[in-house]
């Protein structure tokens, strides 16, 4: 093992909470998250040749997990050829914290609606909002360009508002 | 400034304008308080999207996987078979390709996992030869499902009900075609897979295309019910297809619908 590729291996693990939670706002279920991060892992270790160094390693493992989200829930709807729970039915947080907290309501309601989004405006949530990328970056963990991410992270905002408040005010909106 | 648009309010809200950008939505919501409201509401979704993905709401990392990162070996022999059949497919349009794309396949599975063949011709038997590549025949049981079932209904594919034919997925290729993932359950109840396969729809057109077809080896009796051991070789193969197609995300089963709605215009 180089020097390089020992390097590597140990900032992986260091980014590993922020790939859990990645894929956690993605499925929905810290379980099936962590089966996620567990192959996106391995994934990564076959094609360590290929990340380029002074590349940023963050987004690289981004996208093999969101690639890696993608397949298994391919090969789930392939095993089941049955609807996929909502993840508001599978959410498996210890919610404990929030118990005496006016809080819980609404982050109950934030991860029921973004259960129920378009897998495409989740993950735009998810990079953004969940872990703090800038548009760009997750333009280039998503292959689209930024004006794509920024729809979809709008109409995810909007959704997840509407479902707080009903329905917004703002006029521009639509836009 | 004029009323800046919602995705400019958002960047604004996320500090994502530049300073020039910023002054100005800035300034201008000076004047306007239903846009500083919003601009309040985009900011406490924001927070609150992350506070419902809170680190410390996980469980800790678990050590198998620090184990599998720092220990595991740096290649294993089941994806570089993968990678090479790839090689100099990726850039190429699948759409007037299907024939290559199903030799790359070939090869994929050459070199790969067992258990799965492709199929030129269709095959005899109990119900495998349904998924044949290249156009499908109108007025099969094929074109109507995949023409007019959403995803998850299964529906037996002849008259004596040996087998059931059903759509488990449906998503955009690279060139933005609408396509199909299918499969082919032997029997009337059990969920026994015995050929898979994607079909996309040709633009313009009600001509849909098998762009690769996958048998699935005849696995001993699972152990339980709910465990197919041919699955994965299964998932191997169509993955790679998935691939070369360039597949996006699956729609949801509101987009298929209005597609279904709407015959897929």
């Amino acid at each position: 093992m180089t020097a390089t590729e020992t390097d590597i291996r140990r900032q992986i693990v260091a980014l590993l909470p922020r790939l859990r939670r990645l894929a956690c706002a993605l499925c929905g279920n810290q379980d099936e998250a962590d089966d996620i991060v567990q192959a996106a892992c391995e994934k990564s270790l076959t094609r360590l040749d290929q990340f380029e160094p002074g590349t940023r390693l963050d987004s690289w493992m981004f996208r093999i997990v969101q690639t890696t989200f993608i397949d298994q829930r391919r090969a789930r709807l392939r095993r089941n050829a049955a609807p996929l729970e909502r993840v508001a039915d599978v959410v498996a947080f210890d919610a404990r914290i929030y118990e005496r907290t006016a809080a819980r309501a609404d982050l109950a309601i934030v991860r029921a609606e973004i259960g129920r989004m378009p897998d495409e405006q989740r993950a735009v949530l998810a990079l953004v909002a969940v872990d703090g990328l800038a548009y760009k970056e997750a333009a280039e963990v998503l292959g689209v360009p930024i004006g794509t991410v920024m729809s979809r992270l709008a109409r995810a905002r909007k959704r997840l508002a509407e479902a707080l408040d009903g329905p917004t005010t703002f006029s521009k909106v639509t836009s | 400034m004029n009323t800046p648009d919602a995705e400019t309010l958002m960047a604004y809200a996320d500090g994502e304008l530049d300073n020039a950008e910023t002054a100005r939505v800035h300034a201008y919501l000076q004047t306007d308080e239903t846009a500083r409201a919003e601009v309040e509401r985009l900011r406490r979704t924001a927070t609150l999207v992350k506070a419902a993905f809170e680190p410390s709401l996980l469980a800790p990392v678990p050590d198998r996987m620090i184990d599998t990162v720092l220990n595991s070996p740096a290649s294993s022999p089941n994806v570089v078979p993968m990678r090479t059949a790839r090689v100099g497919r990726d850039s190429r349009p699948a759409a007037q390709h299907w024939g290559s794309a199903a030799a790359a396949c070939l090869a994929l599975l050459v070199a790969g996992s067992a258990g799965v063949w492709w199929s030129q011709t269709g095959s005899s038997g109990d119900g495998e030869g349904l998924i044949a590549l290249g156009p499908v025949l109108p007025g099969s049981a094929l074109a109507d499902i995949l023409e007019t079932k959403p995803s998850g209904v299964m529906q037996a594919s002849n008259a004596a009900k040996t087998s059931r034919l059903g759509v488990v997925a449906t998503f955009r290729d690279k060139s933005d075609r609408v396509c199909r993932e299918v499969e082919v359950l032997a029997g009337a109840s059990e969920h026994r897979p015995v050929a898979a396969g994607v079909a996309c729809r040709l633009p313009g057109g009600g001509t849909w295309i098998v762009e690769g077809a996958a048998r699935v080896a005849a696995a001993p009796e699972a152990p339980d019910a709910g465990y197919v051991p041919s699955g994965a070789s299964e998932s191997d193969a169509l993955d790679g297809l998935l691939k070369i197609l360039g597949a996006q995300s699956s729609l949801s089963p509101d987009d298929e619908q209005r597609l279904l709605d709407s015959h897929w215009q």
